[in-house]
């Protein structure tokens, strides 16, 4: 009896330091505006379907592609290449990476990985295969060789991006679209340590392959489930970063603390979509005018106080992108009165109370504006477009929807003109251009449409979008850009309206190396991305 | 046939009846949840992967609407609810499993605790009619009662967690504590304090107007002036004449409040972020996870009817005319 409580007590006594031996020191602390599901750390689940740190701290890809400026940061690769006719990509992947159980990493598990989805084509969820992929193989330890059908230089950043896993654990598992991998084993800065319904914790990788980095102990997610309860934690000091969306940073975070700071790059528009599937939307002529009609550098500072600038016409973003953008290539004009005579002279008349006929002599119905339910935003938005239309004899009404019939409504095609943001984007123009306008993401009306939600297709554009694909040199990627954006701003398919952001807000009392303006080392995006691992390998103690 | 066989086969029928709606109404409602999902990544997630997890969700062609029906009768007798599409792959009876112990525990008790308040000051209240603190109290429980409750939680939440830190703004728990040591209790007290406060003022008020106007009435019937008259202790005549009298139509509500505790604990589980089943319900619908609506919606109706079951248990030993069949 004596022995056993001796015994107890030693167990005891150890767990206690053990217990504490285990709180990491500089842990950064990040709060997320919603809440979680349960323990599932499967890369392959597409979006937030898995737990946060899976693709941000504890996977990694072969490279990450800044969709700010297109730069490549190596990962486990280390350098790639495209062959000649641009059908093969060679990449060199890192040597003496471990993975977190100790076993090595090679390119045959970054070969594995590509094959996996190939025999599991629901986890191609960036549909590497169906775009072209023939083959991956590791003809070394450190080359793996990827195939194409055809030309494909813009699948990179799906490559790139592509979470690796290790070959064997992953080949015994047999239903891997179920699997939670509650145990997750990856090559990342982190390890997967605590779970529960309010907060995630992983620990520094102490083998990680950068030496000295990472140069926290510990990152922890704390979940809210409002944006406004974030924003609090983040006041109050509790949290050191969070991806929380505001109408007013300055006033409302930054103001509020000498150590409060922001990073909201533009990374995408809003734009004004047009059902051209409907009269009079099917009309070019029409749509310009419309598009004239609005003064989006109004609609800009009425629904975002200045925060956001009104959008480029083309809707490329002019600070990262305008490379891209044709010389010389002007953004349409807000002029009403040529509005007007334009909209007169492509048949459609006032009439004697000033209301816009229809090429058929009779008044144009009331056009409805959808937007999401109480979207404060989206909802401003669509009065000053309505208040500009109304000057040009055209009557409109604000749909407000929740979300499922909002979504449901653009995809489907049912509405007359619907605000939304730009459904693709990538690190060049082409990725929302191809998502907005190509035929394969288009649907029959009463189909659901994936992205193209003006239903607008154009071979002129279509042929330009696969003359981009099929090459890698830059100059020919620019003549086709040129192509698409001269017939896109010719036929208005959607007016782009303002500027879009990513919601990066971070404190710096207790960390400094936070991407920045200066140093836009990430694109700002939300906390379980590829590019904010790249902030928690940066962050450093103060 | 016998007072609770009957209540019992009631109890069963409305149950099938819940069960069934169950499984019509979410094929009724508007919106697909691969197109929402899809809608959400904003572009982000490949078209054709939308085939693939359209099977992996179960939701691509699964026969004529009798089968089923039948297969969804099934897997509910053997407790199968799927897997949750807002939270895949986590099968829907987890979540559930893991949501409920803090619904039950917290909303739960705080129900049956503004009942015993409200209705112990509405008692006495009554029963003191004329006192300075019993004439004061029916005003103030008006004016608890009838206020917003999302209001007082925000001020709550805004005054005693934001400005002074005393308690914490969201969630159930601190994070990484030792379960069931010191500190877990603490923190799960501490986080539990303000939405429990919220509930407890806001509900026990409407339970003190209840009970005082029931008491008020069985004051007046002739029985008790009659006990009164022949001189019964004021003790006795409490307990065995008004108090049995006045509870009994308070315990119909009290059923139904109970039942309610999960449907009812959506808007203080969003407003303090306490992982619940009104929380999992609210994101459920956000998200259009009909699998996991779906248990939560009849954990509902399983909760309201059970508790009702109870209460009609509980009326035949409270009124033996009951119990005799003769009324009710």
């Amino acid at each position: 009896m004596q022995k056993l409580l001796t015994l107890t007590a030693v167990l005891a006594a150890a767990l206690t330091v053990s217990a504490h031996a285990q709180q990491p020191k500089n842990v950064f602390t990040v709060v997320r505006p919603t809440q979680w599901g349960a323990q599932n750390f499967n890369p392959f689940a597409p979006g937030d379907q898995h737990l946060l740190p899976t693709n941000s701290a504890i996977y990694e890809s072969l490279f990450y592609v800044n969709t700010l400026n297109g730069k490549v940061t190596p990962v486990l690769g280390t350098k790639y290449t495209w062959s000649a006719d641009n059908k093969t990509l060679t990449v060199t992947t890192r040597p003496g990476v471990k993975w977190h159980d100790g076993s090595a990493f090679s390119a045959r598990d970054a070969a594995f990985t590509f094959n996996y989805l190939k025999q599991y084509p629901a986890l191609d969820t960036s549909a590497i295969w169906k775009n072209g992929l023939a083959s991956a193989k590791a003809t070394n330890d450190t080359t793996l060789v990827l195939t194409f059908s055809k030309a494909n230089t813009t699948i990179f950043p799906y490559v790139a991006g592509q979470m690796i896993v290790p070959e064997a654990i992953w080949s015994e598992i047999s239903s891997p679209l179920t699997e939670t991998n509650a145990k997750p084993v990856g090559t990342g800065p982190f390890t997967f340590d605590a779970y529960s319904q309010q907060a995630l914790r992983v620990l520094k990788n102490p083998n990680y392959w950068m030496k000295g980095q990472p140069y926290i102990d510990a990152v922890v997610w704390v979940s809210t489930n409002s944006n406004d309860a974030a924003l609090l934690k983040l006041l109050k000091g509790e949290a050191d970063y969070g991806y929380v969306g505001q109408a007013d940073p300055v006033n409302g975070y930054q103001k509020k603390g000498p150590n409060n700071q922001f990073w909201w790059p533009v990374t995408g528009d809003n734009y004004l979509y047009f059902n051209t599937t409907k009269a009079p939307f099917n009309d070019p002529a029409f749509r310009r005018a419309l598009s004239q009609a609005v003064n989006t550098a109004n609609v800009a500072e009425k629904a975002y106080a200045g925060a956001a600038k009104a959008a480029h016409s083309s809707g490329v973003i002019p600070g990262q992108q305008a490379q891209w953008l044709p010389a010389g290539t002007a953004s349409l004009k807000y002029d009403m009165a040529a509005a007007d005579t334009a909209l007169t002279r492509a048949g459609y008349k006032k009439n004697a109370q000033g209301v816009r006929l229809g090429k058929d002599g009779k008044a144009l119905p009331t056009f409805k504006i959808l937007v999401g339910a109480g979207w404060t935003d989206f909802i401003t938005m669509a009065q000053v477009v309505g208040g500009d239309l109304k000057k040009v004899g055209l009557n409109t009404q604000i749909d407000q929807q929740a979300w499922s019939s909002y979504s449901g409504g653009l995809q489907t095609g049912t509405f007359d003109m619907g605000i939304s943001w730009g459904w693709g984007g990538g690190p060049t123009p082409y990725y929302l251009f191809n998502q907005s306008f190509g035929p394969e993401y288009s649907a029959p009306v009463g189909k659901t449409a994936p992205s193209n939600l003006s239903r607008y297709t154009n071979p002129a554009v279509t042929a330009a979008l696969t003359q981009f694909q099929s090459t890698s040199d830059t100059a020919a990627q620019k003549k086709a850009m040129a192509t698409i954006i001269k017939t896109v701003m010719t036929d208005m398919p959607w007016l782009p309206l303002t500027d879009r952001s990513e919601f990066s807000n971070y404190s710096t009392v207790r960390f400094t190396g936070f991407p920045t303006a200066q140093n836009p080392y990430n694109a700002g995006t939300a906390d379980d991305t590829a590019g904010a691992r790249l902030m928690y390998l940066n962050v450093k103690p103060k | 046939m016998p007072y609770l066989l009957r209540k019992f086969l009631f109890l069963l029928l409305t149950l099938w009846v819940a069960v069934t709606l169950n499984f019509v109404l979410p094929r009724l409602v508007p919106g697909d949840p691969i197109g929402a999902m899809l809608a959400k990544y904003q572009g982000k997630l490949d078209p054709s992967a939308v085939d693939a997890l359209t099977v992996a969700y179960g939701l691509n062609d699964q026969g004529s609407l009798f089968t089923q029906y039948v297969t969804y009768l099934g897997n509910m007798l053997r407790g199968d609810f799927g897997r949750s599409i807002g939270q895949f792959p986590t099968p829907v009876v987890d979540i559930v499993a893991q949501a409920a112990p803090w619904t039950i525990g917290l909303v739960g008790i705080c129900t049956v605790l503004a009942f015993f308040l409200g209705s112990a000051l509405g008692l006495y209240s009554a029963w003191r009619r004329g006192g300075r603190l019993a004439d004061a109290l029916p005003p103030i429980a008006l004016f608890l009662n009838s206020m917003p409750y999302f209001w007082f939680a925000l001020l709550l939440l805004y005054l005693l967690a934001f400005r002074t830190g005393t308690f914490p703004l969201s969630g159930n728990l601190d994070p990484f504590l030792t379960q069931f040591s010191a500190e877990w209790w603490k923190s799960l007290v501490r986080h539990a304090a303000l939405p429990a406060l919220t509930l407890v003022v806001t509900a026990a008020g409407g339970w003190l107007i209840t009970m005082r106007n029931n008491v008020m009435g069985v004051m007046g019937e002739d029985y008790v002036a009659f006990a009164r008259a022949k001189g019964l202790s004021e003790g006795r005549l409490l307990n065995r004449y008004v108090l049995r009298n006045a509870l009994l139509p308070s315990f119909t509500a009290f059923g139904m409040a109970l039942g309610f505790v999960v449907g009812g604990s959506i808007l203080t589980e969003t407003v303090f972020s306490y992982p619940g089943l009104g929380l999992q319900l609210y994101n459920a619908v956000t998200t259009l996870d009909y699998p996991l609506m779906q248990a939560i919606f009849l954990f509902i109706a399983l909760a309201v009817l059970v508790a009702n079951f109870f209460v009609d248990a509980l009326y035949a030993v409270l009124d033996p005319r009951v119990r005799d069949g003769k009324a009710g």
